[in-house]
């Protein structure tokens, strides 16, 4: 009877007890909801009431004080983590959240001399001041928290745990110098942290004055025997553009390193992809120079060759005259261009039968023709390319350009031929065939036959967004209104033919004959307008401004008198430096033809030599 | 001797009338859709002002002309910026004036004397957004200060007549994009600049730096100045001018709770445009108010298009400037901010344009003190949806837009003569 009363109580006890637990969780869920409905009087109320009956429940302790705080109750928030606190006296989180309540209220200076004394619990546990440290970013109290992670890094072993901490701060707060000074201080301790370092620094460099501050303090960390260094701060030199600086550094990390030049090769492609070609020209030398043994040998010496090229490229741009609609070549530094082709011809004997090697022909027989106008000789290259290598890559370019070549030289069957293997070439794309049917449809022009040239360009321009289409409209709009005087049309054609030939004194002949002819209709105001632009080809300045001012001069009775103008605008922009003069005709223009397509680029340059004449 | 003295005399008394009362010829700036570049046509008159010209701005006479004394500078500039114009007599302007004077048509002369003098409200360093006002000044050429907190709490704001204000949350909640965006680079960089700059002025928190300077902003209105808000900038500041005596910011914006109950004690006298508006008051959702029309209130986008309302050019001038315009239904476009509720909108305020049959208004005008506001929903006229990120709107290839030209309407809308009412 006994042992049954003992056991009914025993069960009847763990009821109470089971629906007690189900009560208070039952009470938290509700807090929950009324704290999540932003109703905190009452989620207080109720996690008052569980906290009185589970005072060891921290989640509850943790939940009432957040209601507290949220209900602006700073008092009660203290009491409460105050009351905490008797019970357990060495816990620095409830320091921590002490801190914080005191912050919240906005007495900035109580917050700190509790946080502090949570760190005075025990002063040598260096996790503490990680703690405070983070209540102290929670409320953003940056210059605090930084405090406190310097002091926690003097006493910690693991002190570039807190360097991190530091450098993070710091770069969240701009102050980069600093930041940069911490991740150095990790790279010195651990030059294995060089990729984590460096991508966390090339994460803020790009903020206003950042890099100029990073590079100093890295470079006054640099470390001789800390290659990591080195690595940092090419980056950075490479980010702020000091190509030269990083090279210096490049070149010493590859004596060290001793990768054969795999790094200065991966340096001296990007600077050239920079368009640094000088100083990508010395890195390519240095590397095949330097390292004959390395896989990077050929390819380095491409790389010199092209970026030699390019510097020529760079010179013929800088004092061009491109902005003529016709001109003649270039002239080149005649051992500045044989400098080329020796790098190339080099590259053809050492590597024979490869890629490589076709690629100098065709980089030769360009140089040839582009910068020496030497033809045959262009010829000659380029035809050992096709010759040897007919399933290259570069036989579309080299038919190209033979094409252009044969066209010069009045071969017109020849130059049929290269643009014909262009259009059955299985690797030209659609643009390069239209290229070369353009072309085609020209050579019919030249040689009289506009029934075929016509054809041609209707296939083009079926494909309006192909960019030979406006070309192509172009000289299809000539053929049509030329078609009813094809005597004039003839002579026309030929002239064409001779600028193409670049015999611009015999194509201006040709022009003023039929420019002379009033029955020429349309031909008549073509021809007077490429009259002027030839004799500007030839430099002859003053007679060509007479031909665009006797063009301008009738106004409405020419379709060309707004280009005309146009043109006047750029000799006196660009052939005669005569700023004033080129703004008054840019804006005669305007003002004389409104509708013309060359208002846009007349407005931009007004407005470009405005600025530079203010 | 006699004899030509005499002749002297004659030419004098024949041709110095003409040149004393009949005036020189004129440009005439039209506005309707032959305008080959409507925003910069207003660059124009506007450089013309600053130059010392007079304009006259023809509120609904070809889609709202200007007409400037005829000079070879403003005519060359004309076809430099691509505007479109006609040189007119002196008897053809005078045609015009009599046209547009006449009491049978609802239009009127404005003249345009000094051009105003601009700032824009904008923070320093990088947006991840663009400010489709700055877009359009720049694009125009019209010159203007961009300045920030520190300029307006030193009161630099009385050097200018117009200011904008654009995408910037006067609540100091930095947007209300901490759920999308709070660990995003720009949004931490965006919360230190404006803690740093709320340190520097004296202020414990940027909420409270927001408010004084949204109470800045509101005594430079009330003192005659013109405000201009888009976007997000319209409804946030007029809740913080509602909530200047209460925390609606929760801690991840100002570092300590909100208000429990911040909706009691917003003092809607205080607010410019709106009224009885309910504060949104969850942190991460992306919305300040219910002043904001919804997308989904918007429905399918092709068919959001607001209407400008017709007022009458001779007795309500204002709302004919701010709404002159060569189209009247214009492409709807979001922002933050995109349309406001009309039953939101307090009563003295005038509804400038609004989705017709609906409760949603897009731009609207009112009256404080001696100045005026305007404000105009939406981020940017020609990207319907502009989202953070995107890159700036080019407007060489909207030329003619008509939701930009609103926008500068208002910047040529403080250089009028103020006319006496005819009411």
């Amino acid at each position: 009877m006994k042992i049954r009363t003992v056991i009914t109580l025993i069960l009847l006890s763990l009821c109470s007890t089971s629906f007690s637990q189900v009560d208070i969780n039952n009470k938290i869920m509700l807090a929950q909801s009324f704290e999540q409905a932003g109703d905190f009087e009452k989620a207080a109320s109720l996690y008052e009431e569980i906290y009185a009956r589970q005072p060891q429940n921290y989640q509850i302790f943790e939940s009432l004080n957040r209601v507290y705080i949220q209900s602006k109750k700073y008092a009660y928030s203290v009491k409460l983590i105050e009351s905490k606190l008797k019970i357990n006296p060495k816990d620095v989180n409830l320091y921590g959240m002490l801190g914080t309540t005191y912050y919240m209220m906005g007495d900035e200076q109580k917050a700190f001399e509790i946080w502090e004394d949570g760190i005075n619990i025990l002063p040598d546990n260096h996790m503490h001041y990680r703690i405070i440290a983070n209540y102290a970013v929670q409320r953003r109290a940056f210059d605090k928290a930084i405090e406190y992670y310097k002091r926690g890094k003097v006493i910690s072993q693991n002190p570039e745990m807190y360097a991190y901490d530091l450098a993070n701060i710091y770069a969240i707060t701009m102050r980069f110098r600093e930041a940069a000074e911490e991740y150095c201080y990790i790279l010195n301790i651990q030059p294995t942290q060089l990729s984590n370092v460096e991508s966390r620094i090339l994460s803020f460099t790009n903020k206003p004055g950042a890099l100029l501050e990073v590079i100093d303090a890295v470079e006054n960390w640099k470390n001789a025997d800390n290659i990591s260094f080195d690595y940092l701060l090419s980056t950075l030199y490479i980010e702020a553009k000091n190509y030269n600086k990083a090279y210096s550094i490049y070149s010493k990390i590859v004596e060290r390193q001793q990768n054969k030049g795999l790094e200065l090769y991966k340096y001296a492609q990007l600077i050239f992809n920079e368009g640094e070609y000088q100083l990508a020209a010395k890195v390519y030398e240095d590397i095949y120079k330097k390292y004959p043994e390395s896989s990077y040998v050929s390819s380095s010496k491409l790389g010199y060759a092209k970026s030699l090229e390019a510097i020529l490229d760079l010179e013929a741009m800088r004092s061009d005259a491109k902005w003529k609609p016709y001109y003649e070549p270039f002239t080149f530094d005649a051992a500045k261009v044989y400098e080329v082709i020796q790098s190339y011809e080099e590259l053809i004997k050492q590597y024979p039968n490869s890629e490589i090697a076709y690629e100098s022909y065709l980089r030769i027989g360009k140089v040839f023709f582009y910068k020496l106008n030497k033809l045959a000789d262009a010829s000659k290259y380029l035809n050992r390319l096709l010759a040897e290598a007919s399933l290259s890559r570069f036989t579309i370019d080299a038919s190209w350009e033979l094409g252009k070549i044969c066209l010069i030289e009045g071969n017109l069957d020849k130059a049929i031929s290269n643009f014909e293997r262009i259009i059955n070439n299985g690797r030209a794309t659609e643009e390069n065939r239209n290229n070369a049917r353009f072309q085609l449809a020209r050579i019919n022009l030249f040689e009289g036959n506009f029934q075929q040239a016509k054809e041609r360009l209707n296939n083009i321009i079926s494909n309006l967004k192909d960019n030979t289409a406006n070309d192509a409209i172009e000289l299809s709009l000539l053929l049509n209104t030329g078609s009813h005087d094809s005597s004039n049309l003839m002579k026309f054609s030929q002239a064409e033919f001779l600028i193409e030939q670049r015999k611009f004194a015999e194509a201006s002949q040709y022009f003023r004959n039929i420019s002379s002819d009033p029955n020429a209709f349309i031909l008549h105001h073509v021809s007077k307008i490429r009259e002027a632009e030839t004799e500007l080809a030839m430099n002859h300045i003053d007679k060509s401004i007479e031909i665009l001012n006797n063009i301008t001069a009738e106004a409405e009775k020419n379709i060309y008198a707004d280009k005309a103008l146009y043109l006047l605008g750029r000799i006196y922009q660009y052939g005669l430096k005569n700023y004033t003069k080129a703004i008054q005709s840019y804006e005669a223009l305007l003002a004389r033809f409104p509708n013309s397509v060359y208002q846009d680029d007349s407005r931009d340059a007004i407005i470009e030599l405005r600025n530079k004449l203010s | 001797m006699r004899y030509l003295n005499k002749l002297f005399k004659l030419i004098l008394i024949t041709i110095l009338p003409f040149y004393l009362i009949i005036p020189q010829s004129k440009i005439l700036i039209y506005m309707d859709l032959n305008q080959t570049d409507h925003l910069k046509a207003y660059g124009v008159t506007f450089h013309a002002l600053t130059n010392g010209a007079k304009a006259d701005w023809l509120l609904n006479y070809r889609g709202g002309s200007f007409m400037i004394d005829y000079s070879d500078n403003v005519a060359v500039e004309c076809r430099v910026e691509g505007v479109a114009f006609e040189t007119i007599t002196s008897s053809q302007a005078a045609e015009i004036y009599s046209f547009v004077q006449n009491e049978d048509n609802n239009m009127d002369v404005i003249r345009l004397e000094k051009a105003p003098k601009i700032a824009v409200y904008v923070p320093p360093g990088f947006q991840p957004w663009d400010d489709a006002v700055t877009l359009a000044l720049e694009y125009a050429k019209v010159p203007y200060d961009k300045i920030w907190n520190d300029e307006i709490l030193r009161g630099d704001l009385s050097k200018y007549d117009w200011l904008h204000l654009h995408h910037e949350d006067f609540t100091g909640q930095y947007g209300k994009f901490y759920a999308s965006f709070a660990n995003a680079q720009w949004y931490i960089d965006q919360q230190i600049n404006y803690e740093n700059n709320a340190k520097k002025n004296g202020f414990k928190k940027v909420s409270e730096m927001m408010k004084a300077v949204s109470i800045t902003i509101k005594n430079f209105i009330a003192q005659g100045g013109f405000l201009f808000a888009m976007c997000s900038a319209t409804d946030s500041y007029d809740i913080s001018l509602a909530a200047i005596d209460v925390d609606i910011c929760a801690e991840m914006y100002d570092g300590d709770a909100a208000d429990p109950k911040p909706q009691d004690k917003l003092d809607f006298s205080s607010s410019l445009a709106f009224q009885n508006f309910k504060l949104e008051n969850n942190p991460y959702v992306y919305e300040y108010s219910d002043i904001d029309i919804q997308p989904v209130e918007i429905g399918n986008f092709e068919n959001d298009y607001f209407t400008l309302f017709d007022f009458s050019a001779k007795y309500d001038p204002v709302p004919t400037m701010l709404t002159q315009d060569h189209a009247n239904v214009i492409k709807g476009f979001m922002g933050q901010t995109t349309m406001f509720r009309r039953e939101l909108i307090k009563p003295s305020v005038i509804n400038l344009a609004e989705r017709q049959g609906t409760n949603q208004v897009k731009y609207i005008h009112g009256n404080f003190g001696r100045g005026t506001f305007t404000f105009y929903g939406g981020h940017d006229p020609e990207d319907y949806q502009h989202a953070v990120g995107d890159p700036p709107t080019d407007l060489a290839l909207y030329k003619n837009s008509p939701g930009y030209r609103l926008i500068l309407n208002n910047i040529l809308f403080p250089a009028a003569t103020k006319k006496k009412q005819k009411t």
